[in-house]
C-alpha cells in the first residue's frame, strides 16, 4: 500500500556545475495522480530537477525511486515518462501524426494499433483534421497540444511538463491552463509541472514545491503556501508582502506581543517564540484595513500618510508612509474604500492579530 | 537544457582522428625539410638547415618569391578596392538586381579555374599580354574579388544601415560617409578580404601555368616544376615556408577578428 | 582606379543631383562589374565560342563525346574518382561535423582550427606532403617495410588511389563547413526529446538527427562533387600522367598538343556540368548561407 501513497520519491538529489550547486539535497514525495508544480525563479534549479527526473541529467548524489524501486541509473528512454518540453521540441521534419506516432514507432508497436492510439491521442487534445500538417504550419497553442498528445500516446507512467505555456500569450495561456487541468482529471496521471509563473502554479496545482537556490523551501497546497508562507522568500515570491521586523515582548499560548519602531503589536501564533527574540512578520497588502476618519477596529493600528496611489479597476494600490514602520503597501477593493484617495492624505491603518504571519528570514 | 549530458566519447574520438588525418600529413614536411640526407627523407643522423640555406641563397627561388609577392600585393590591392566598393554598393542598394550581381561576383569561386585559364590565355594572346606582370595581376585580381565581396558583405551584414542614414542626415556627403562612417566600421572585414585575396594569388598555379612562361615564374610555378622534374628536399623547405606564411596570415586575421569582437 | 576614387570623393552635390543616392551607389559597383565583364566573363564566353568554331564552325568537337573512346575514358575516370571522393569525404566530414556540434566550445575551437588550417595551406604544399608520404620510396612505404608489414613497396600514388587520398584530404574542410552549418541549426533538444519519448541513442539518431541533417549532406555532397570535377593540381601531381582527369586533359589539349577546339569543348562540358549541379544545389540550400554572405 505504501506505493500507492508515494509513487515517485526523490531522495537527497544534488547536482553541481563547477562551483554552482544547481540542485542541493532535494527530497520530495509525489503521490499517484497528483498535480505537483515545481515553482521558482530562473536559476532556482527547477528545470535541472525535472531533467534529473526525466533522466537527462545524472545526479551527483541522491536517488530517484518509482514505486519504491530505484530508477536513478535508467537512461531516459527506459523510464517511460512522458515529457512536454519547453518550446515543445516537435520534430520539424515529421507531420503531426508522425510526431505523435514517434514514441510508438520506436517501441515497435504494430501499425494498426499505433494508428488507433495516435488517433485517440489526437482526439484527446482536440486536433482532429490537422494530422498531416507540419509543426511549423501550426499555431503556438496547437503545437503545445501536439506535444501533449505525443507525450501521452504511449501511456507513460507520469507526465513531466517543462514550462509548457511560457511561449504563449496571456489569454491563450489562461485557456490552456483550464484545459491542462481538465486533461489531468481525465487521464488521471501524475503531472509534474515546472514553471516560474506563480499564478499558473497557484491556479493549477494540487501541491506546489517552491525552489530557491537549488533547495525546496516549502511544499504545500496553493492555499497553504499563500496563507502560511514559511519564509520571507515564499511570502515575497507568491504574491506581495510587507515585512515588519520586531522583537518579542511577551508570549502566551495563542500568540505574542512584539515591538517594532517603538510601538507594540500583537500577533497570533500557535508556537510562540522565546521572549526577546527577533521576529519577522509578513503582512499582505490586502489584509490591511484603511480608513480616513476613525481608526479601524483591529488589534493593531497605526497612523500614516498616503505617499502614492493608483487605481486598478477592482482595487486601489496605495503606498502609505508611517512614522513607525516606514512605507507599507496597502490594497483596498475599490467598492470598500470609503474615501477618495489623494496624495498626502492622513489615514489610519489596522490589521487583526491573525491577518499577518511570522516567517523565517531566509533573505538575510 | 544546454546542460543535457551528451557524453558520446566514440563519435568525438572519431572526429579527432579525422582531424588528425587533416593536419598530420601536412606537418610531415617539417622534419623532411630538416633532413641531413641528399634525398627526400626523414633526418637520419642530425637535423640540418642546409636546404633552407640553399633556398635562401638560390637566385631562382628568391626571384620567384619576390615575383609572387609583388603580384600578390598588386592583385590584392586591385581586388580589395574594387570588391569593397562593389560590396558596399550592393549592400546599400539591396535590390533584386544587386542580389544577382552578388551571385555573379562569386562566379570565380564556382567555375573551375581551368576553364577560366583557357579563356584568359586566349584573351592575353590576342592582346599580347602573355607573360607580363599586368596580365597575371589582372587575372589574379579579378579572381580574388569574390573573397573580398564575401568578407566585406559579412561585415556589412552586422553594420546598422541607419548609421549610414544618420551620417547623411547630419550632412556628410556620400564620400565622407564612406570614409568616416562605413569604412572604419567594416575595416576588419576588408582586412580579412585582403588576407584571403593575398593567399589566393600567392598560391595560384593553374592560371599562371597558362599565361606565364619565362619572364614571370611565380613560386607555385617553380614548386610545380620542382615536383614534376626533380624531387629535392629544398622543396620541403619551400613547403614549410609557404605553410608558415599562411599560418601567420591566418593568425593575423584571427587576432583582428578577436579584437573586433572584444 | 583613379576614376573609382573620383566617384566616391567627387563633389557630392552635382553628382547626387544627376544620379540620386542610389545612382551613386550603383557607381560603386561599376569598377567590379567592368573588370569582371572584360577579364572574367568575356574570356569564359570566348571559351564557349572557341568550342564551336575551332578547327571549323559547327558541333564537330561535341560529336567527339559520342565517338572518341579516349575522351569517354577521361569522363568516366573523372566521374568515378569524383564520386568516390565525394562519398568518402562526406562520410568523414559528417563524423567531424557531428563531433563539432557536440563538443564543448573550447574543444570545438581547437577542432575548428584543425579543420580551417589545411583549407588555407597551399594546395601545392599539401600535394607535396602527400608525395613525400606516398611515393614508392616514401615515408609510408619505409614505415611499412621496416615494420615488415609488406615485402614490396606498395603503389600508393600515380594511380587512382593516390589521387583519391589527396582529393579527400583537400575536400574535407569544404564538406565539414556546410555540414556543420546545417547541424548547428538542428535543435539538439529534439534528440533529447526523442530519448524522453522512448527512443534509444541509435533510434533518435536515425529517426531525428539524420533526417534533419539530410539537407546538409546533399548540399555538402554536391559542393564537394563540383569542386572535385574541375580539380587540377592534386590529381596532376598524385596521378602523374598515368591517370587523366578532365582538368588535366584540357591542359594537355591546350598546352601540349594545341588542339584548341577539343580543349575548349571539354572546358565547356566541365563548366556546364558544374553550373547545372550548382543550380540544383541552389534549389536545395540557401546559397548565401553556404558562402557566408549576408
Amino acid at each position: 500500500m505504501a506505493e500507492l501513497k508515494n509513487e515517485l520519491a526523490l531522495r537527497g538529489l544534488s547536482k553541481s556545475y563547477g562551483a554552482a550547486r544547481a540542485v542541493d539535497g532535494v527530497s520530495l514525495d509525489i503521490g499517484r495522480g497528483e498535480f505537483v508544480t515545481l515553482l521558482g525563479p530562473s536559476g532556482s534549479g527547477k528545470t535541472t530537477l525535472l531533467m534529473m527526473i526525466a533522466g537527462f541529467v545524472e545526479p551527483d548524489a541522491g536517488e530517484i525511486l518509482l514505486d519504491g524501486r530505484g530508477i536513478t541509473p535508467l537512461p531516459p528512454e527506459r523510464r517511460e515518462f512522458g515529457m512536454v518540453f519547453q518550446g515543445y521540441a516537435l520534430f520539424p521534419h515529421l507531420s503531426v501524426a508522425d510526431n505523435v506516432a514517434f514514441p510508438l514507432k520506436v517501441r515497435g508497436i504494430a501499425r494498426a494499433e499505433s494508428e488507433r492510439r495516435v488517433d485517440e491521442a489526437i482526439q484527446l487534445v482536440k486536433l482532429g483534421g490537422l494530422e498531416r500538417r507540419l509543426p511549423r504550419e501550426l499555431s503556438g497553442g496547437q503545437q503545445q497540444r501536439v506535444a501533449l498528445a505525443r507525450a501521452l500516446v504511449f501511456r507513460p507512467r507520469l507526465l513531466l511538463l517543462d514550462e509548457p505555456l511560457s511561449a504563449l500569450d496571456k489569454k491563450l495561456r489562461g485557456e490552456l491552463q483550464d484545459e491542462l487541468k481538465s486533461l489531468h482529471r481525465t487521464v488521471g496521471l501524475t503531472f509534474i509541472y515546472v514553471t516560474h509563473d506563480q499564478e499558473e502554479a497557484l491556479s493549477m496545482s494540487d501541491r506546489v514545491a517552491i525552489l530557491h537556490h537549488g533547495k525546496v523551501v516549502q511544499v504545500g497546497s496553493p492555499g497553504e503556501l499563500y496563507e502560511r508562507p514559511a519564509t520571507r522568500f515564499v511570502a515575497d515570491f507568491l504574491g506581495r508582502s510587507n515585512f515588519i521586523r520586531g522583537r518579542v515582548a511577551s508570549a502566551d499560548g495563542g500568540g505574542f506581543r512584539y515591538t517594532a519602531g517603538g510601538l507594540g503589536f500583537v500577533q497570533a501564533d500557535a508556537t510562540a517564540p522565546a521572549a526577546a527574540s527577533d521576529v519577522l512578520i509578513a503582512l499582505r497588502p490586502e489584509k490591511i484595513q484603511i480608513a480616513a476618519d476613525a481608526a479601524p477596529e483591529t488589534a493593531n493600528s497605526l497612523a500614516g500618510r498616503i505617499e502614492r496611489w493608483s487605481y486598478h479597476g477592482t482595487s486601489f494600490q496605495m503606498t502609505v508612509t508611517t512614522d513607525v514602520l516606514g512605507p507599507l503597501q496597502v490594497q483596498v477593493p475599490a467598492w470598500r474604500c470609503r474615501f477618495e484617495p489623494r496624495d498626502g492624505l492622513a489615514v489610519r491603518l489596522g490589521w487583526d492579530a491573525d491577518a499577518a504571519i511570522r516567517v523565517g528570514d531566509d533573505e538575510a | 537544457m544546454e546542460r543535457l549530458s551528451t557524453g558520446m566519447p566514440l563519435s568525438k574520438s572519431l572526429g579527432w582522428a579525422i582531424v588528425l588525418f587533416l593536419v598530420l600529413p601536412v606537418t610531415v614536411v617539417v622534419p623532411v625539410s630538416l633532413t641531413d640526407q641528399r634525398f627526400l627523407s626523414l633526418p637520419r643522423d642530425h637535423l640540418s638547415l642546409q636546404y633552407y640555406a640553399r633556398l635562401f641563397t638560390s637566385e631562382a627561388w628568391l626571384s620567384s618569391i619576390l615575383q609572387s609577392f609583388v603580384i600578390a600585393v598588386a592583385a590584392t590591392v586591385l581586388a580589395v578596392a574594387v570588391g569593397t566598393l562593389a560590396a558596399i554598393g550592393c549592400w546599400r542598394i539591396n535590390s533584386r538586381a544587386t542580389e544577382i550581381l552578388r551571385v555573379l561576383m562569386l562566379a570565380p569561386l564556382i567555375v573551375p579555374t581551368i576553364v577560366y585559364a583557357l579563356g584568359i590565355y586566349r584573351l592575353w594572346i590576342s592582346l599580347g599580354m602573355l607573360d607580363s606582370y599586368t596580365g597575371v595581376i589582372l587575372a589574379h585580381g579579378v579572381t580574388a574579388i569574390p573573397y573580398v565581396v564575401i568578407t566585406v558583405s559579412t561585415a556589412l551584414a552586422n553594420f546598422d544601415p541607419r548609421l549610414e542614414q544618420a551620417a547623411r542626415n547630419l550632412g556628410a556627403s556620400v564620400g565622407q560617409t564612406l570614409r568616416r562612417v562605413i569604412l572604419p566600421n567594416i575595416l576588419p572585414g576588408v582586412v580579412s578580404g585582403a588576407i584571403f585575396a593575398f593567399i589566393h594569388s600567392w598560391d595560384e598555379l593553374v592560371i599562371v601555368l597558362f599565361i606565364a612562361s619565362r619572364h614571370i615564374f611565380t613560386l607555385p610555378r617553380r614548386i610545380w616544376d620542382g615536383i614534376n622534374d626533380n624531387i629535392d628536399p629544398t622543396m620541403a623547405a619551400v613547403a614549410v615556408v609557404l605553410i608558415v606564411v599562411t599560418v601567420a596570415l591566418l593568425a593575423l586575421d584571427l587576432a583582428l577578428r578577436g579584437r573586433r569582437s572584444a | 582606379m583613379a576614376s573609382v576614387s573620383a566617384a566616391g570623393a567627387a563633389p557630392a552635390l552635382p553628382l547626387r543631383s544627376r544620379l540620386g543616392t542610389r545612382g551613386v551607389y550603383w557607381l560603386f559597383t561599376t569598377p567590379a562589374v567592368l573588370l569582371l565583364a572584360a577579364f572574367y566573363f568575356y574570356p569564359l564566353l570566348s571559351v564557349l565560342w572557341t568550342s564551336v568554331t575551332e578547327p571549323k564552325p559547327g558541333l564537330g568537337n561535341y560529336a567527339l563525346l559520342a565517338t572518341s573512346p579516349a575522351i569517354q575514358h577521361v569522363l568516366v575516370t573523372t566521374a568515378r574518382i569524383c564520386a568516390l571522393t565525394t562519398a568518402v569525404t562526406i562520410l568523414l566530414g559528417y563524423a567531424v561535423a557531428y563531433a563539432l556540434v557536440h563538443l564543448s566550445p573550447r574543444a570545438r575551437r581547437w577542432m575548428f582550427l584543425g579543420v580551417l588550417l589545411p583549407l588555407w595551406i597551399s594546395v601545392l604544399a599539401r600535394a607535396f606532403a602527400w608525395v613525400t608520404l606516398l611515393r614508392t620510396e616514401g615515408l609510408v612505404n619505409q614505415l611499412l617495410l621496416e615494420l615488415d608489414l609488406t615485402r614490396e613497396p606498395l603503389h600508393l600514388m600515380w594511380n587512382e588511389l593516390g589521387i583519391t587520398i589527396g582529393m579527400i584530404h583537400y575536400m574535407l574542410p569544404y564538406a565539414i563547413l556546410p555540414l556543420y552549418a546545417n547541424m548547428r541549426g538542428i535543435d539538439l533538444r529534439l534528440v533529447a526529446a526523442a530519448r524522453g519519448l522512448g527512443a534509444t541513442r541509435g533510434q533518435s539518431f536515425r529517426h531525428v538527427f539524420l533526417p534533419l541533417s539530410l539537407p546538409g549532406i546533399v548540399g555538402a555532397g554536391v559542393l564537394v562533387f563540383i569542386f572535385s570535377l574541375g580539380f587540377f593540381v592534386t590529381p596532376a601531381i598524385l596521378g602523374g600522367n598515368r591517370v587523366l582527369m578532365i582538368a588535366q586533359y584540357i591542359s594537355i589539349q591546350i598546352l601540349e598538343v594545341v588542339r584548341w577546339g577539343i580543349g575548349a569543348m571539354m572546358a565547356t562540358v566541365l563548366m556546364a556540368a558544374v553550373l547545372a549541379l550548382m543550380a540544383l544545389l541552389a534549389r536545395i540550400v540557401d546559397f548565401r548561407r553556404l558562402f557566408g554572405v549576408g
